[in-house]
């Protein structure tokens, strides 16, 4: 197991004390386990939700529409030159296809979210921080990288707009 | 194992109610246990949904905090969460009966037992002094000191370690001697 004490006795311990607790606590009955429900699950949307993670000196990439389904780094198609550590999704928004560029900085707590797309007219994208629009990319393909991070602490909602209507909504958790 | 539990913390992060589900039934157990070590049992439940509120604060910031990739590192992560919880809400009953005047005794008490900043600097002294003297002492002899610091009685330190009650008097008995031992330094660590 891996160690959350650096000390091995402590870890080993505060497991054999966890499990005890664990006996004396009791199992959830249906009623509870809907009004828990009801707390923790986000409320239905149409928002896609991308998870990115940094663990073992890799990306890992989920998506809450892909259906078990991960994106490992090495899996993924890295393109372009001096962009070490870039990595890209293709997904398609409303028949259009956009790729998502993720550049992290070396020390793995920020990651950097470009948009591409292919036939952008009339696409532009906007970046939301807690509900308030921070930045707004007016036309797709020219000027595509936010100045805006992904942080650890900041959970990023990206907008996508053709002719100003909006057509996808992706909101960005950064783990590492 | 290892892929299950990270996977399924991966879908909770999603936002996954299946995942949820599971999360919730699997470890509800050790939740309740947990808040009803350490809050009044009128308490436990306003408590444990309170912890199921803090996983889900800032987009799950708590879970994501969660590097690991094994059961048993999820539940001791887990049980120190609803432990922290439990602590602060214990702390936030106190002030909430001081300040309404539920139980001026209590409130008295409170005061009079409030420490000084010399008193808390004094107390962090001995008790860093004391944790290094349990520091020299064998495993068996030192989680059973651990656990008493805990606030675990010798009942329930006996079931924790799945020994029988007179094992955890005896070597409780000789830890006190060896750490007493220690501190005149008749013996040496």
């Amino acid at each position: 197991m891996e160690t959350k004490d650096p000390n091995p006795f402590m870890n080993r311990l505060k497991l054999k004390e966890a499990m005890y607790l664990m006996s004396q606590g009791e199992e959830v009955d249906p009623s509870t386990l809907n009004r828990i429900l009801q707390t923790v699950v986000p409320n239905p949307d149409s928002k896609i939700r991308i998870f990115l993670q940094f663990f073992n000196d890799s990306w890992k990439v989920l998506m809450s529409d892909w259906e078990n389904a991960t994106l490992h780094t090495s899996q993924l198609a890295l393109r372009g030159q001096g962009n070490l550590g870039a990595f890209r999704v293709h997904r398609q928004v409303a028949g259009r296809d956009l790729d998502f560029v993720f550049q992290p900085n070396p020390e793995k707590n920020q990651v950097f979210l470009s948009v591409e797309a292919s036939n952008a007219e009339r696409l532009s994208a906007k970046l939301f921080l807690d509900g308030t629009p921070v930045e707004t990319l007016p036309k797709l393909g020219t000027q595509s990288m936010f100045d805006s991070p992904i942080t650890l602490d900041s959970s990023p909602e990206l907008a996508i707009f053709e002719s100003g209507k909006e057509i996808g909504r992706y909101h960005f958790m950064l783990q590492s | 194992m290892s892929d299950e539990i990270r996977s399924l913390i991966d879908n909770c992060l999603l936002g996954k109610r299946e995942a949820w589900q599971t999360l919730i039934q699997k470890f509800h157990r050790l939740i309740i246990g947990t808040c009803a070590h350490y809050v009044p049992r009128e308490e436990v439940v306003d408590t444990s949904q309170l912890v199921y509120l803090k996983l889900t604060e800032n987009d799950y910031q708590l879970l994501r905090k969660f590097k690991g990739e094994s059961l048993p590192a999820f539940i001791i992560y887990l049980n120190e969460i609803a432990k922290n919880i439990s602590m602060s809400q214990t702390r936030s009953i106190r002030r909430t009966e001081y300040r309404e005047g539920i139980s001026l005794d209590l409130s008295i008490d409170i005061l009079d037992g409030r420490l000084t900043q010399e008193d808390v600097y004094f107390e962090w002294e001995e008790k860093k002094e004391f944790y290094d003297l349990i520091e020299s002492l064998d495993e068996p002899h030192k989680e059973i000191l651990i656990l008493r610091l805990k606030g675990y009685k010798f009942k329930e330190i006996a079931a924790i370690l799945e020994v029988p009650i007179g094992t955890v008097l005896a070597r409780a008995n000789r830890a006190k001697e060896k750490i007493k031992k220690l501190q005149t330094k008749e013996i040496k660590p």
